[in-house]
């Protein structure tokens, strides 16, 4: 978004392409920014606000590109949309979710909480339409969405559309996903069940959540009174990602932040290996290290067990203090890594490393360009930045000297 | 003005306002109270037959003006939008009517009954904004700082087909890196250190004839605004140029190392890294036993108490340096925490493997001199407990400060006359002398590193068209800074491209609307030049407010501001919102009925009592929500408007204010509040109850919590007495 | 680790450089995360291994390294190996310290570092060729190759056996009882904790070898799981044929000596100390063939690295038993001619493996045994071990 209306703002047309039904990508899901503790929304409101404003974006949600062709200054490409079965007439009055018989586990929340079958992503989405996850919808023979929708805008015999568009620079921003953290075997992630990972716990931190904002542990939904938070789950790691993915122990402080504000009497364990909080972002740090129920322990990870009463027992070894410690958990957040989504996203023209990022230095002079998670594991302030860079990058390639 | 003959009121029933209340009885209250030419309800308002409904009444000259009533202005913006054909009002009574009150309840119609009331008084305020375009602008943009980011603006800038000033202090370009005899990798595979290729850019720069450079040079003054700085400088002869933006990339100074005494700086043997780092470049064999101390200075209060970012990568390659120079040497390096984010950690892993590199973390490290040796000690090591080294040479990794620090620098201002932003100038250098009202260097929140907010909008510094790049903005190393650099040169090209439209920057981008002083009745009392959270106004000798309009951010903190009222936009003035204050239909004393304004921030809390809606959360009927563009703009005659025509309680919900600050404009809750508490103590002492009036900060993910906080506002106000102001 | 007194630390390269000739190469690649000594399950809650190991070797501590239990504590499960999320191998490192220890508590520096080339292994080999080869010529009955049944004795009589064999194991066993006491020293000093075993000795042994029969340890282990049957197969088939080896010349001697009357050699296969040396060929081949796939397979490097001083034990030792097994074969078919040789050629392995025992892999049997036991003594090894 950011890179789009950047170069739409300087005045250039831009085309979004957007794979899910909604804009604003991992971010919008999350519950609050560090270090500020504010909402993600307002900043992605902020800049809905400017797309709303700026008749010089066009937003293809529900939409892949299939294929770039071309070069700098003259690409053409073949953009895919997927039916969303609900047009452009819907108004998310939500008259069809109350008869739609069908549940769906909702990957908006990780799967924690499901919704109908035909469904709003978001109170904050945009475009703010209802789509249809046609993978569990029961179609023609059910329709009773089509039945009770006054605005005729549900449309059960919707097909692919594919749109070609031509642009002179193609800006990857496809950004990242959560590393699985049940490859991670000791970590008993989707074994144990009070083991979540980093993005799960942003949803249940979240209103829109599926505790309603509330962290609870995962088996019985009491509240927690020990939460761990285990460092380098995949990152810093050769046999996962063995890059620094940069975020993860500001996010970690972050959780901490939430549970201890939820939970005046809980204790919070942070288990690292080198705690990175770069720049400006050490205060965020010395601030949770004035909280004497945030202990920071030297020591990865390397043992989480459940014990008889569903507790995930977490084990590492306390360089600084000394001999390994176990800590029993309410709930431990596995803080794992990005890895870039662009491998299985953005095929076409750019070129990888060896890691997914698509490294500016591998593209030459080809106006192809990556920004935010697609070029490097970085942080929000950080990708805002470099899509702005981004979008001059592009604006280059169509410009004349 | 907008012709109220000629304003058609489009009330919609879809979405279930129909069911929930009477659309025909609003029409009424438009056409008979608001005396609209007409009223129209319609089924689907957002359908093509209700589109084409509204296009045709503009396209017949039936109405220049339109009111739709029917779902948020945040939905089907692109649907209802007529462009310049005429002015435009949106009513939600879908959000906050249909979809948050009990259907059919006599409150909810009169809720909606209201806000209909509000919004024809308010269209008929309304005039479209006529854009503000200074005169000659430039689209060249200066760039201050030749180093590595001022470089990589400038060259990108001109990529992109605009003229670059570019000013650099010293006599040639190249900054910091020109004292770099290798550099940090910034390419894959990130395994060793690279050749220092600042010539190169260099070169580039001198080449490239979009560039003017200009070496050796001071800024005189800058006056001015976005599209018309008027920059003119010295280098030996006087040169005056106009530019449209400004990329401030003047870098950092490193820390000051003698200042480390508690590491032994004044120690024989004992060295920063920036000198260790020439001794390398100069070929100076290192001595056989080094010892690096990471954060010398930085994670420090007594220093610098942020992390500088870049110090553990470079002092990793300085240790490899070292022993490529002396392979016999063998260094240690003792670390808090090693903080190669990213795929720097590549290059970590790669020095590591050097078998005569050392490293250990290791906490409160001390130096000291043991005859012909240095000897350093830290605590809470990998190796077990506190342990000692013995060293030939021990290297200081110090940190970055801002160049925009200059402590020699004070306010010449007796105490009682300073400002906020007198204070923020102290200590500040003397960089871009702008011609600001309020001091001539852009400000900073804290440590000296421009202000900007931080998250969402990392360029934009309180200095609209300023925009800071590099290491003068946040510790970085210099590949993250190049890209910094480039992202800073596309806010510049965009302010250059969008100011002769007349158009606003970020984040109210594209706003055409901006404030108009009615100057004939100022009063000179300074409050808007002082309050503009960008310094937006200047003034003359007599105090008068000179608007420059280009440097604006539309946020209208100086309408808010403004004790008598003469600062309005065509859109959105104090009258506009005094009448919407007035117009509703109060109940009378007797009634139990009472009446709650609240002023909502229409960034974050507006959205958020829409998510409520949204959600089919409850909201209080009593309570009328006028949205502002912020809460700065805020202005007291509301308040006494509100209070005067019987409204029983005032919230005013905004932003987050203080070091964490959430306002997009920076200074607007905050202002608010001040101005606020004013009145409340004015009430104590009219006896009147402070407590009527509510300020608090809501978040746009509040939607859960704002109902509840709504609900206890109101019963605090039910139990007391109604406003006695009521029916007067 | 509070502790207060400040010891002052100098990194040694050249030490690092050793651990790193000597199977220990990736160990600059540590990075002191930990998770090592957690993902191994033998490692103690008390100042656990090998995280400490690791920066100790990437410092050159020589000194805490070698006189430390834990380096022999350590069974080589390669799990911390597999779980490292560095690549810097602490199951080798920890196999490169055992290997630079046999050396440096051995003594006879040569001899060390003739085992630790290949190189050395002719100049080895020749010593028993010449002078096994030399007793047979010296004391071999006058065309042994022709009679029949096949009789070993016939080329190499017990005497001449003993006369080789009892003068070099003996000298071995001086050498390793003198790497032992220099080892049982460094233990003292440099086991922090430990110095003053306030257990007893023998209750102590008497645990671990409890411990080890039924390889306690190693059953613990996960990425070298297979090592729990086929080590412990390989040391009772070894066992057993030492056992049968000791009987067969004690028999002997016994009917030299005409102490009583009992079978001689060649025993008939239904002989209880045939039957006995029979089940320990097949145990040991079958344990070290299961090593020698693991280790030489595919994926061998996830069980830890090889260094030529592993190969040279376990070749020795694979040798040693095939051979013998290939003799008996051979002359069970009547084959004399190359049951002979092979027999000869088994004499000479027998002799490498026992007599060069302290200087090679070999010893990690009674440096372990040692390090358990006095590791026992000092609590830090309860029964079932830690973890």
């Amino acid at each position: 978004m950011t890179a789009a209306l950047e170069a739409a703002e300087m005045g250039r047309k831009v085309t979004l392409v957007e794979r899910e039904p909604y804009l604003g990508g991992r971010v919008i899901r999350m519950a609050k920014y560090f270090p500020k503790l504010c909402p993600p929304g307002c900043g992605t409101e902020i800049n809905f606000r400017r797309l709303r404003a700026n008749p010089r974006v066009t937003i293809m949600v529900d939409s892949q590109v299939a294929s770039i062709t071309g070069a700098r200054g003259d690409f053409t490409a073949t953009i895919k949309t997927r039916p969303r079965y609900v047009n452009e007439k819907c108004t998310a009055c939500g008259d069809c979710e109350k008869v739609c018989p069908v549940e769906r586990s909702d990957s908006y929340n990780y799967g924690m909480k499901n919704t109908k079958a035909i469904y709003l992503a978001d109170a904050l989405a945009m475009p703010f339409r209802h789509s249809i996850d046609m993978s569990v919808c029961k179609g023609a023979d059910c329709g009773e969405c089509v039945k009770v929708c006054k605005y005729e805008a549900i449309d059960l015999a919707m097909e692919e559309k594919t749109t070609t568009i031509t642009a002179s620079a193609v800006v990857h921003a496809t950004g990242w996903k959560p590393y699985d953290a049940s490859r991670i075997e000791n970590l008993g992630y989707g074994q144990i069940k009070n083991v979540i990972n980093n993005v799960e716990m942003e949803r249940l931190a979240s209103v829109s959540g599926p505790t309603e904002g509330r962290i609870l542990r995962r088996d019985n939904g009491e509240p927690p009174s020990v939460v761990a938070m285990v460092q380098c789950a995949g990152s810093r790691d050769e046999n996962h990602l063995p890059y620094c993915s940069s975020i993860c122990c500001l996010v970690s402080i972050k959780h901490a932040n939430y549970v201890r504000e939820q939970y005046p009497d809980s204790d919070v364990y942070v288990f690292y290996i080198d705690l990175r909080a770069p720049g400006k972002y050490e205060s965020f740090y010395r601030k949770a290290m004035e909280d004497p129920k945030i202990h920071f322990i030297k020591g990865k990870v390397a043992r989480i067990e459940e014990d008889e009463s569903g507790r995930a027992v977490v084990t590492a070894e306390d360089i600084i203090g000394g001999g390994k410690t176990r800590v029993a958990c309410d709930l431990v957040v596995l803080a794992t890594g990005m890895e870039p989504e662009s491998k299985s996203v953005a095929p076409l023209m750019a070129k990888f490393n060896p890691d997914g990022f698509i490294l500016e230095e591998l593209q030459g002079d080809a106006g192809l360009i990556a920004c935010g998670v697609a070029s490097g594991p970085f942080d929000v302030t950080t990708s805002t930045q470099n899509s702005t860079a981004a979008a001059l990058k592009a604006v280059q390639a169509g410009a004349r000297r | 003005m907008a012709d109220i003959t000629k304003t058609g009121a489009y009330i919609c029933s879809g979405c279930g306002i129909g069911d929930c209340v009477n659309v025909e009885a609003l029409a009424t209250v438009a056409t008979k109270e608001g005396k609209v030419a007409f009223a129209k309800t319609h089924p689907m308002l957002c359908g093509a037959e209700g589109v084409a409904l509204i296009k045709g009444d503009i396209a017949s000259g039936a109405v220049t003006a339109v009111s739709i009533a029917a779902c948020s202005p945040r939905v089907c913006y692109d649907i209802f939008d007529f462009g310049e054909s005429a002015v435009l009002d949106r009513i939600d009574i879908r959000e906050k009517v249909a979809w948050s009150q009990e259907p059919g309840h006599l409150e909810t119609q009169a809720l909606a009954e209201d806000y209909i009331r509000m919004g024809m008084v308010k269209i008929k305020a309304m005039e479209l904004p006529v854009p503000f375009i200074p005169e000659e602008p430039s689209k060249t943009i200066m760039v201050v700082g030749g180093g590595i980011a001022g470089m990589t603006a400038a060259l990108n800038a001109a990529k992109a087909g605009y003229k670059v000033e570019l000013v650099e202090k010293e006599p040639a370009l190249g900054g910091f890196a020109n004292s770099l005899g290798m550099r940090l990798p910034d390419k894959a595979p990130y395994d060793a250190p690279m050749e220092n290729d600042i010539g190169q850019l260099v070169e580039d720069v001198i080449g490239d004839d979009y560039i003017n450079v200009h070496l050796g040079a001071t800024i005189n003054k800058v006056s001015g605004g976005p599209g018309i700085f008027d920059v003119s400088l010295s280098n030996g002869t006087d040169k005056a140029f106009r530019a449209g933006a400004i990329v401030l990339a003047t870098g950092f100074n490193p820390y000051d190392v003698k200042k480390l005494t508690k590491l032994g700086a004044d120690l024989p043997g004992v060295v920063g890294s920036v000198e260790f780092e020439s001794m390398l470049k100069e070929g100076k064999a290192p001595p056989k036993r080094i010892v690096f101390i990471l954060c010398a200075g930085s994670r420090d209060d007594e220093h610098l108490p942020y992390c500088s970012s870049v110090c553990c990568a470079s002092s990793l390659k300085q240790a490899w340096l070292a022993r490529q120079a002396n392979p016999e040497a063998s260094v240690t390096v003792i670390y808090r925490d090693i903080r190669t984010t990213g795929n720097m950690e590549f290059f970590y892993k790669q020095v590591q493997q050097d078998p005569g590199i050392f490293l250990t973390k290791g906490e409160t490290p001390q130096v000291a001199r043991e005859g012909d040796e240095l000897s350093v000690t830290a605590e809470n090591t990998l190796l077990g407990g506190k342990v000692k080294f013995m060293a030939d040479m021990v290297v200081l990794a110090t940190g970055m400060v801002p160049s925009t620090l200059d402590p020699s620098v004070k306010v010449d201002k007796p105490e009682d006359q300073m400002q906020d932003f007198d204070r923020d100038q102290v200590g500040k250098a003397s960089i871009l002398k702008l011609d600001y009202r309020q001091g001539p260097e852009v400000p900073d929140l804290k440590l000296g590193f421009p202000d900007s907010h931080f998250i969402c909008f990392p360029y934009e510094t309180r200095r609209t068209g300023i925009y800071a790049a590099g290491t003068v903005r946040h510790p970085m190393d210099a590949s993250v800074a190049k890209n910094d650099a480039i992202g800073a040169a596309m806010k510049a090209i965009q302010c250059v491209e969008m100011v002769p439209r007349g158009e606003a920057v970020h984040p109210r981008a594209r706003d055409l609307s901006h404030p108009e002083f009615a100057m004939e009745r100022c009063t000179q009392c300074k409050r808007c030049t002082v309050e503009c959270p960008f310094g937006a106004i200047n003034e003359d000798e007599k105090t008068n407010p000179i608007p420059v309009k280009s440097r604006c951010r539309r946020c209208a903190t100086c309408m808010g501001a403004c004790p008598v009222q003469i600062i309005n936009f065509k859109n959105y003035s104090i009258p506009m919102v005094g009448a919407m204050i007035k117009a509703i239909d109060m109940p009378d004393e007797d009634e139990e009925r009472p009446r709650v304004l609240a002023f909502i921030c229409e960034n974050d809390a507006m959205p958020a009592l829409e998510m409520a809606g949204i959600n089919r959360l409850r909201i209080n009927p009593v309570v009328r929500f006028v949205p502002l563009r912020c809460m700065g703009s805020l202005n007291l005659q509301w308040i006494a408007d509100a209070l005067s025509s019987g409204w029983d309680g005032i919230m005013l919900l905004g932003c987050k204010h203080g070091d964490d600050y959430q306002c997009h404009n920076v200074k607007g809750s905050e202002l608010a509040t001040i101005r606020a508490s004013k009145v409340q103590e004015t009430l104590d002492r009219l006896m009147l109850e402070s407590e009527r009036i509510l300020v608090d900060a809501v978040q746009i993910s509040d939607w859960q919590r704002l109902p509840k906080m709504i609900d206890g506002f109101v019963e605090q106000i039910s139990e007391m007495e109604p406003n006695p102001y009521k029916g007067f | 680790m509070a502790d207060t007194q400040t010891l002052t630390i100098q990194p040694d390269p050249a030490f690092v450089k050793s651990i790193m000739e000597n199977g220990g190469e990736t160990l600059k690649k540590c990075f002191q995360c930990g998770n090592c000594s957690v993902v191994c399950n033998i490692s103690p809650d008390v100042s656990p291994f090998p995280r400490k190991e690791m920066v100790w070797a990437q410092w050159g501590l020589s000194d805490r390294l070698l006189g430390n239990a834990d380096v022999w504590i350590c069974h080589g499960c390669a799990d911390c190996t597999t779980h490292c999320p560095r690549g810097a191998r602490p199951g080798d490192v920890m196999a490169a310290l055992r290997n630079i220890s046999f050396r440096r508590f051995a003594g006879f520096d040569f001899m060390g570092d003739l085992l630790a080339k290949p190189s050395g292994l002719f100049l080895l080999l020749l010593v028993p060729i010449v002078w096994i080869g030399g007793m047979i010529a010296v004391a071999s009955k006058e065309g042994f190759m022709s009679m029949k049944p096949i009789v070993f004795s016939n080329m190499m009589p017990v005497p001449a056996i003993d006369a080789v064999f009892l003068p070099a194991v003996g000298l071995a066993v001086v050498s390793a009882l003198l790497g032992l006491s220099r080892f049982w020293r460094q233990l003292k000093e440099n086991s922090p904790g430990l110095a003053t075993p306030p257990g007893s000795i023998i209750s102590a042994a008497l645990a671990v070898i409890k411990g080890i029969a039924i390889h306690e340890k190693m059953g613990k282990c996960v990425t070298n799981s297979y090592r729990f049957s086929s080590h412990l197969m390989t040391m009772y088939g070894f066992f057993a044929l030492m056992a049968t080896t000791g009987l067969v010349a004690l028999m002997y001697w016994i009917n030299k000596l005409q102490l009583g009357s009992v079978a001689a050699t060649p025993l008939a296969l239904s002989h209880p100390v045939k039957i006995l040396g029979n089940i320990g060929a097949l145990l040991a081949v079958s344990g070290v063939t299961m090593i020698v796939a693991r280790r030489y397979g595919q994926d061998g490097d996830k069980t830890g690295s090889l260094v030529y001083y592993d190969s040279h034990f376990i070749f020795i030792l694979y040798g040693t038993i095939l051979t013998g097994i290939g003799a008996e074969t051979l002359r069970l078919l009547g084959l004399a001619a190359p049951a002979f040789g092979i027999y000869y050629v088994h004499l000479v392995l027998v002799f490498t493996l026992l007599v060069y025992a302290p200087f090679s892999k070999f010893s990690h049997l009674m440096y372990r045994f040692v390090a358990m036991t006095y590791a026992r003594m000092g609590k830090r090894e309860r029964p079932g071990g830690a973890g």
